[in-house]
């Protein structure tokens, strides 16, 4: 490999990491962060209240959100 | 799986992703169901006498099995019950015990009624729920202390088992329940039309707050409210307010200023006006027609009760409420 080429993989390799870094603080609040929420919420979920013998007892009133933000429908 | 879905059980009405957790901090979205995660387990039991919900109007110096679990629908800044209604259940100390088991500690320890109290009894309305269906069936009345901050569809549901509810009238204006409770009012006043359309015999406590909402105008338009809306015969506890949770910058209420409530709530027209946190006559019961004594107290404790029949033994006015039979 000569250095012509070493210095067009280094240059790319740059330029990859940078794109990757401005795409990451433009939208990676948006993008990556409720993953991550809903990741520790599971987690949370499975090592800690899981945990204390706390009751699952299916609650009464509630409903479905549609991505709109319009319900589906009444469940009980 | 795992939407969103909508609590629609108290006027908050919190939308949950998945494993989210509501604002009441008991209910979860697991994979697009809701959950309760307190059913049966509750974190206090006890046996009160019932003027310490307070009921005074309720079978007098009745023991009330009194249960609850940790949260709450609302965030009042001089909740007297943070410890346990600010608290998320797996942070807590809990005890298992089932509907039918509460039942049955309610009848060996010989408890006229079932209370659902101490934090906002919605939180647990499931459990509460179940409970108050074999209450009645052992003819144990189902009482509830609440800030009836409840849905009107849930609220008529449970209303037919309820016999009666003392409601947390907190404060008579929106900004009120706003800044100090983290609520509406409006849900609140709805929610003592609805208990008073389906029977439920209702009592109101107002915590008398210097500053926040002691001034005797705004208290003389609730009770107009109340004489208007849930009739004359309902009866108002006054309470004073000591420094607590995150008021504790303030003072205890003056007892003037509470007899100066008491005052503004006769003029409206409540027959009976109670003074709470405070050893005074106005924990009394007085005949509204003749004045005479009818039930004494002190603190808790009832010393003598003299209606019977549900009337003034003097006078024979009949005094509204529950009472037994004699």
């Amino acid at each position: 490999m000569n250095d012509a080429r070493k210095a067009g993989i280094l240059v790319g390799g740059a330029t990859a990491i940078i794109a990757l870094t401005l795409i990451f603080n433009l939208a990676g609040e948006s993008l990556v962060s409720p993953l991550i929420k809903r990741l520790e919420r599971k987690m949370y979920f499975e090592r800690v209240i899981s945990k204390k013998g706390l009751s699952l007892h299916k609650a009464r009133f509630w409903e479905e959100v549609k991505e709109d933000g319009e319900a589906l429908e009444l469940v009980k | 799986m795992g939407g969103i879905i909508r609590c629609t059980l108290c006027p908050t009405e919190c939308e949950l992703d998945n494993f989210q957790v509501g604002g009441c901090r008991v209910r979860i979205n697991r994979d697009g169901t809701l959950y309760s995660l307190v059913y049966a387990r509750p974190c206090a039991v006890h046996i009160d006498p019932i003027e310490k919900k307070p009921f005074f109007h309720v079978l007098p110096s009745a023991r009330a099995f009194s249960i609850s679990t940790v949260g709450c629908v609302l965030g009042c800044k001089f909740c007297q019950n943070w410890q346990i209604s600010q608290a998320s259940p797996e942070t807590a100390e809990f005890r298992t015990l089932e509907p039918d088991e509460v039942v049955r500690n309610a009848i060996v320890y010989k408890c006229e009624t079932v209370t659902y109290t101490y934090t906002e009894p919605t939180v647990f309305y499931e459990y509460m729920y179940d409970t108050a269906v074999l209450a009645r069936r052992f003819n144990i009345l189902n009482t509830v202390h609440t800030c009836g901050y409840i849905n009107e569809r849930p609220l008529r549901e449970l209303a037919g088992l309820l016999d009666a509810a003392d409601v947390d009238l907190k404060a008579f204006n929106e900004d009120f329940y706003g800044r100090i409770c983290g609520g509406r009012l409006k849900p609140v006043l709805d929610a003592i039309v609805t208990l008073t359309e389906e029977g439920v015999w209702v009592e109101i406590t107002n915590l008398v707050i210097p500053t926040l909402n002691d001034d005797p105008r705004e208290i003389y338009d609730m009770c107009r409210w109340i004489y208007e809306n849930a009739g004359p015969d309902t009866p108002l506890h006054l309470s004073r307010f000591f420094p607590y949770y995150k008021l504790k910058n303030l003072p205890p209420t003056p007892v003037e200023t509470l007899l100066s409530a008491k005052k503004a709530a006769m003029d409206a027209g409540l027959r009976y006006v109670y003074i709470g946190n405070v050893r005074s006559e106005g924990s009394n019961t007085l005949c509204p027609s003749c004045g005479k004594l009818l039930i004494e107290r002190a603190g808790y404790h009832v010393l003598q009760n003299l209606v019977k029949n549900s009337r003034c033994p003097y006078c024979h006015t009949r005094i509204e409420g529950i009472w037994r039979k004699t």
